[in-house]
């Protein structure tokens, strides 16, 4: 029996518009920040949120703490909701419950 | 759409065992896979006369799209023959043009939905598609790799890997492959896909987002109200159907005796569907008892009623499995993908 070589298909996806994203310059202090709270929607996801909230507040006394919640926990926000974090917020926590 | 892109080839020389370069590749659902070879994924392109850059649509929140190229390598990987690949078209096609985000969204949520295939019409003869005896059972080609090559595609193409995208928290049998036939040949009723306004001879697939299969084993019931009964009883105390409250329906995949009693005391789809749906509820007095509505119970709550089925067009009603027992299967068709009908076409053809 001859020894043959074999090509593979390769069934994996791939990014085609892939592009490198660069992060926002982070906050080197939360001191009087505006907190926000993107609550995904998922059952208990307002209690974790608002337990991390009322913790960093006592440390860090937010100026303004400005809840908002996704209208579906698979979705990214929609474009809305995104526009109210950037007028209102200067920090936000994502939060994921269940 | 067509597009020139193209899938890597990747060239093993000899001394590579192709199915260990697959798991080493991260290409498998657990079990081992059919290597998808160029010439394997030529013949199944061949079959339904696609370009391998063809574009069959895309998941945008994934940034992501399908080639059909991509889909024939991950069907060939299943164990599909080329016979099949129109039915994962048909079912791939229905996802995109339900909602293209769905694909990602079902995989997303941690409640464990996998994807159910029921076939109606020729090709399920064709194929040899089981539609009786040990219907989820492994042991038929066709149902067993038609479900596991959507799988595939989720996997491979849309990233969506245990623990990655897929964030299902109990898992679910169904994600491996839940692909059936109706048994229209013996059924008192008329095919599924004609009540959905397709002609008899025409094929399609119908495409859900499922939770786990429940069978049903009412055996000494000697009345369709009291077969229907334990039905309305599943229905009823399923939590998560009630959560949701919305865009939740039911398949009732009534068994072989079930099917003959209910037609020889003379109900109707309609009047099963009627029946059922106005006898599925919890109040939410109970529902709240039981964790499944959050807050606690007011005075209210005792009397107002939660449906599982928000209409009786809501219980989609299929004739099939064997004769050997007395059984129904009962499945929760989740919000993420409602049922939806597709032809099934050869683009060939």
């Amino acid at each position: 029996m001859s020894l043959q070589s074999i090509s593979l298909v390769d069934p994996t996806g791939a990014d085609p518009g892939m592009t490198s994203l660069n992060l926002s310059p982070r906050p080197v202090d939360l001191k009087g920040k505006r907190l926000g709270l993107l609550d995904n929607s998922k059952a208990n996801s307002d209690i974790i949120l608002n337990a991390i909230a009322e913790v960093l507040n006592q440390q860090y006394e937010f100026a303004d703490i400005f809840y908002v919640q996704k209208h579906s926990a698979c979705l990214p926000p929609v474009p809305e909701i995104l526009a109210d974090l950037h007028r209102n917020c200067d920090v936000v926590i994502a939060g994921v419950g269940d | 759409m067509a597009s020139d892109a193209r899938a890597l080839i990747h060239d093993l020389d000899y001394s590579q065992d192709p199915v260990e370069e697959c798991y080493r590749r991260g290409w498998t659902d657990g079990m081992p896979v059919a290597p998808p070879t160029v010439e394997k994924v030529n013949q199944m392109l061949d079959y339904v006369g696609l370009s391998p850059g063809d574009v069959l649509g895309e998941v945008p929140v994934r940034r992501r799209v399908l080639t059909a190229e991509q889909a024939a390598a991950n069907c060939v990987m299943a164990g599909c023959l080329p016979e099949y690949f129109p039915i994962v078209l048909a079912a791939m096609k229905a996802l995109f043009e339900h909602d293209p985000n769905c694909i990602h969204e079902i995989s997303a949520v941690t409640n464990s939905t996998g994807i159910m295939l029921l076939v109606n019409g020729p090709i399920r003869k064709n194929i040899d598609l089981n539609c009786t005896d040990n219907l989820f059972s492994p042991g038929y080609r066709a149902n067993s790799t038609i479900g596991r090559a959507i799988r595939l595609i989720f996997i491979n193409v849309f990233e969506q890997r245990p623990g990655v995208l897929d964030r299902g928290c109990m898992g679910s049998l169904t994600k491996y492959s839940v692909c059936f036939g109706e048994d229209e040949e013996d059924s008192p009723w008329e095919p599924y896909h004609v009540t959905q306004g397709f002609v008899a001879d025409q094929s399609t697939v119908t495409v859900a987002a499922i939770q786990d299969v429940e069978m049903f084993g009412n055996r000494y019931g000697t009345t369709g109200e009291s077969l229907m009964d334990s039905i309305v009883e599943g229905m009823a105390s399923h939590g998560l159907a009630i959560y949701f409250g919305r865009g939740i329906k039911w398949f009732w995949v009534v068994g072989h005796w079930h099917a003959e009693m209910l037609n020889r005391l003379g109900w109707t789809r309609p009047l099963m569907q009627e029946y059922i749906q106005e006898r599925s509820y919890r109040t939410r007095a109970q529902l709240k008892g039981l964790g499944y509505i959050k807050g606690e119970v007011v005075v209210q709550d005792e009397t107002e009623r939660v449906y599982a089925a928000q209409a009786a067009e809501d219980i989609l009603i299929v004739k099939a499995g064997g004769n050997s027992g007395i059984y129904s299967n009962l499945i929760m068709n989740y919000y993420g993908v409602e049922a939806t009908t597709v032809p099934i076409v050869n683009p060939k053809s």
